[in-house]
């Protein structure tokens, strides 16, 4: 049961949570904000952006204010499976018998950087694939549960993609949020330059821990979503399969694969965490519009014709959005404040 | 104002909203009743312009209550809904679901929702009437619709003109209602005009003209009347009627001579005592018909000298007294000059100035002279 207490806490533990990844990562707040809304939900995030806009620090940034144990696994193409996961190794007792011993590999911590996550080949992209959605790493027919809170924040680069392998959509799916890291602006880029001109180390300190972590989980989770609010989601994610009852145009001219159920799930819990960082106790369509650009843009198999063009998976979510809008008659309705907030998606290209 | 009283001044206003869409659509489904009801009363001729007006009416009152009670009474979800848009974000809706619910999170909703409430309600801010613009278009159609069919109606009660002409209306049928006239042309002639005409019973013919051909002339109609030009008035049986035309005999002597012998013409007698000095002459000629050969074209000696044309002997040699005979019997056929001028009105004229010339100067005009001559020419 959700108390006042719990509520109070969230607001302050969010508070301080922007207040202190403020102090090493300048700008870049939709990042920070969709990054922080994805390990409150509980999600993987996958950030894209040009190499030094900042993915790395921010990761580690987020790995110090939540005060979680961090492990980097630079993704490489001769990266091994095992080099993830860990393997089993023989040691000899004082006895001189040998046996086999587990050595846990790097995801056995509670945030994982997985950077450059597209440089490695997809057998040890795949490797993180249970733990990603089971939270358990399997080795040689054994089942180990990973520590909670448990998340993957994995970087990659949208240009240089030779001697890369894309991820696979099983992969992509297991990531909550794809969020787009841009660069920053002048004056953005003025402060990171002053800052990093005394020191390149991170400063910020810890909001909170594992356990408040995982307490405000549940308290977000506890947020009521009206029905009407719930249908229009799942709209939303059925609107992008253009085979299904509820296809939208766009998605029947430009998209080959929907977003699969995960997406669903992914969006209702995101936007209980976002409508309760908003300071109100039910989720709304914004809260929904806002969140469908990362949930939805990395999961996404377009045609030929959306390539062809060059029509980008977030115009894509657009039209949906739009299509649906209209026929449930909310952008006519919608007040001038609340279409601008419509207009404040997270990490939108 | 606390959350319920605001919350009913937001359900009143969606009430109005709910009985305006309903008045106009129940104006649209009456407009098109009526628009049905004066086609129906166009084509079956019966009711007319108030069945019209009565059923539109009637219509739109029931449909209005319907449209009202079944598809825009407002409900509590639609009046959160409503509420919602004007930015409260899901509030309202979300408080409605939790209505039952005694929960922290549940209370603390309820409050957040009642405080924006509030102050949307401060900012003075109201839901918007929405009233489809398809609705509108159909109240503008059906009414076009309606008021031109009323009208159609209207004026086919005063005027017969606009009555609804059934097509497809079996034959029988019109021959039960209508009266049909007939006009027919005998040979040497044609109608000008409808010679078929279906007429209402009590009603009037279009006039029709019966015109001869070249070499033809009107008689008359089968009927006695002798007007070219006709029509039929408070028509009540069915009749057909006959235009006779004869033709233009040439003035052949012989062949006169062949009919008229020895038969004295009571016409032509007629015509003899119009003239001024013909009257004996023209017994005289009648009585000379079987000797044609020889008045033949004496006709104008004739007249002048018609005193003298009593013997026999001086009507073979001149022909006296056979100006209007004309050679023999009289006739409708040698009565005219082209086919369709009647001679004698101008030859009285010509004659009576020649007459007068001749008194005056001792001569008769040339151009007098040669009407004279074309005109026994021509016969």
């Amino acid at each position: 049961m959700v108390t006042e207490q719990n509520i109070q806490k969230f607001s302050t533990q969010c508070k301080n949570i922007f207040e202190q990844i403020g102090r090493d990562v300048i700008g870049q707040k939709e990042v920070i904000e969709g990054a922080v809304i994805a390990m409150i939900a509980g999600g993987n995030v996958l950030l894209e952006g040009v190499p030094g806009v900042g993915k790395t620090r921010l990761v580690r940034s987020l790995g110090r204010v939540f005060d979680l144990p961090f492990s980097r696994i630079q993704f490489t193409p001769d990266l091994m499976p095992a080099d993830v996961t860990g393997t089993n190794i023989i040691v000899k007792d004082e006895s001189g018998n040998s046996s086999f011993q587990f050595q846990p590999g790097p995801i056995f911590s509670n945030i994982i950087l997985a950077d450059e996550i597209n440089r490695a080949t997809p057998k040890t992209q795949s490797a993180l694939l249970e733990a990603m959605q089971e939270h358990t790493v399997t080795v040689m027919g054994v089942s180990r549960k990973l520590e909670e809170p448990f998340f993957v924040l994995a970087t990659q680069n949208p240009v240089e993609q030779d001697g890369t392998y894309p991820l696979p959509e099983a992969q992509m799916d297991r990531f909550m949020f794809k969020i787009i890291v841009k660069n920053p602006s002048l004056d953005e880029l003025m402060d990171i330059v002053n800052m990093t001109q005394k020191t390149m180390a991170e400063v910020a300190d810890a909001a909170c821990n594992g356990a408040d972590l995982l307490e405000m989980r549940a308290t977000a989770n506890q947020i009521p979503v009206a029905e009407d609010v719930m249908r229009y989601a799942m709209r939303l994610c059925s609107a992008t399969h253009p085979d299904s009852e509820c296809a939208s145009e766009a998605a029947k001219k430009y998209v080959r694969l929907g977003a699969s159920p995960r997406a669903g799930q992914a969006l209702i819990s995101a936007a209980k965490v976002k409508a309760l960082m908003s300071g109100r106790y039910n989720v709304s369509y914004d809260d929904v519009n806002a969140l469908a650009y990362p949930v939805l843009r990395h999961r996404m198999k377009l045609t030929f014709e959306a390539v062809a063009e060059k029509v980008s998976p977030d115009e894509i979510v657009s039209m949906i959005i739009d299509e649906l809008s209209g026929k449930a008659k909310l952008n006519s309705d919608l007040p001038k404040d609340a279409k601008d907030k419509k207009k404040d998606k997270l990490g939108r290209k | 104002m606390n959350g319920k009283q605001l919350f009913k001044k937001h359900y009143t206003r969606l009430v109005l909203e709910g009985i305006l869409l309903s008045a106009f659509g129940g104006l649209a489904i009456g407009f098109a009743a009526s628009f049905v009801a004066a086609l129906v009363a166009w084509i079956l001729d019966f009711g007319g312009i108030w069945l019209a007006i009565g059923v539109g009416g009637g219509v739109a009152l029931v449909s209005g209550i319907l449209l009202y009670f079944l598809k825009y009474k407002p409900n509590e979800v639609e009046v959160a809904r409503r509420i919602d848009r004007l930015g409260l974000q899901e509030r309202m809706v979300t408080m409605l679901e939790l209505r039952g619910e005694d929960s922290y999170i549940a209370n603390l909703q309820r409050e957040n929702a009642r405080v924006s409430l509030d102050k949307v309600s401060a900012s003075g801010r109201k839901i918007k009437f929405r009233i489809s613009r398809l609705l509108v278009i159909m109240l503008t159609v059906a009414f076009v619709l309606a008021a031109s069919m009323t009208t159609v109606v209207g004026l086919a009660e005063a005027n017969d003109d606009l009555k609804f002409d059934n097509p497809f209306e079996d034959e029988d049928d019109i021959l039960a209602t209508y009266i049909p006239i007939t006009y027919l042309a005998d040979e040497g002639g044609e109608i000008e005009g409808e010679t078929d005409q279906l007429i209402p019973p009590g009603g009037s013919t279009e006039t029709v003209v019966a015109v001869a051909e070249d070499g033809w002339v009107f008689v008359g109609w089968d009927d006695g009347n002798e007007n070219p030009d006709r029509f039929e008035k408070n028509v009540t049986e069915e009749w057909v009627y006959i235009a006779i035309f004869e033709q233009i005999a040439e003035g052949d002597g012989t062949e006169d001579s062949d009919e008229s012998n020895g038969q004295a013409s009571t016409p032509e007698g007629d015509e003899a005592e119009d003239l001024p000095e013909g009257g004996d002459a023209n017994v005289e000629s009648e009585q000379n018909g079987g000797n044609g050969e020889k008045g033949d074209g004496s006709g104008s000696d004739g007249n002048n000298d018609g005193g003298q044309g009593s013997s026999e002997e001086e009507g073979e040699g001149k022909g006296d007294g056979q100006g209007l005979g004309a050679g023999g019997k009289w006739e409708d056929s040698n009565q005219f000059l082209d086919g369709m001028t009647y001679y004698k009105d101008y030859l009285d004229v010509y004659y009576e100035m020649a007459q007068q010339f001749f008194e005056e100067n001792g001569e008769i005009p040339p151009e007098l002279l040669e009407f004279f001559e074309t005109y026994f020419n021509s016969i």
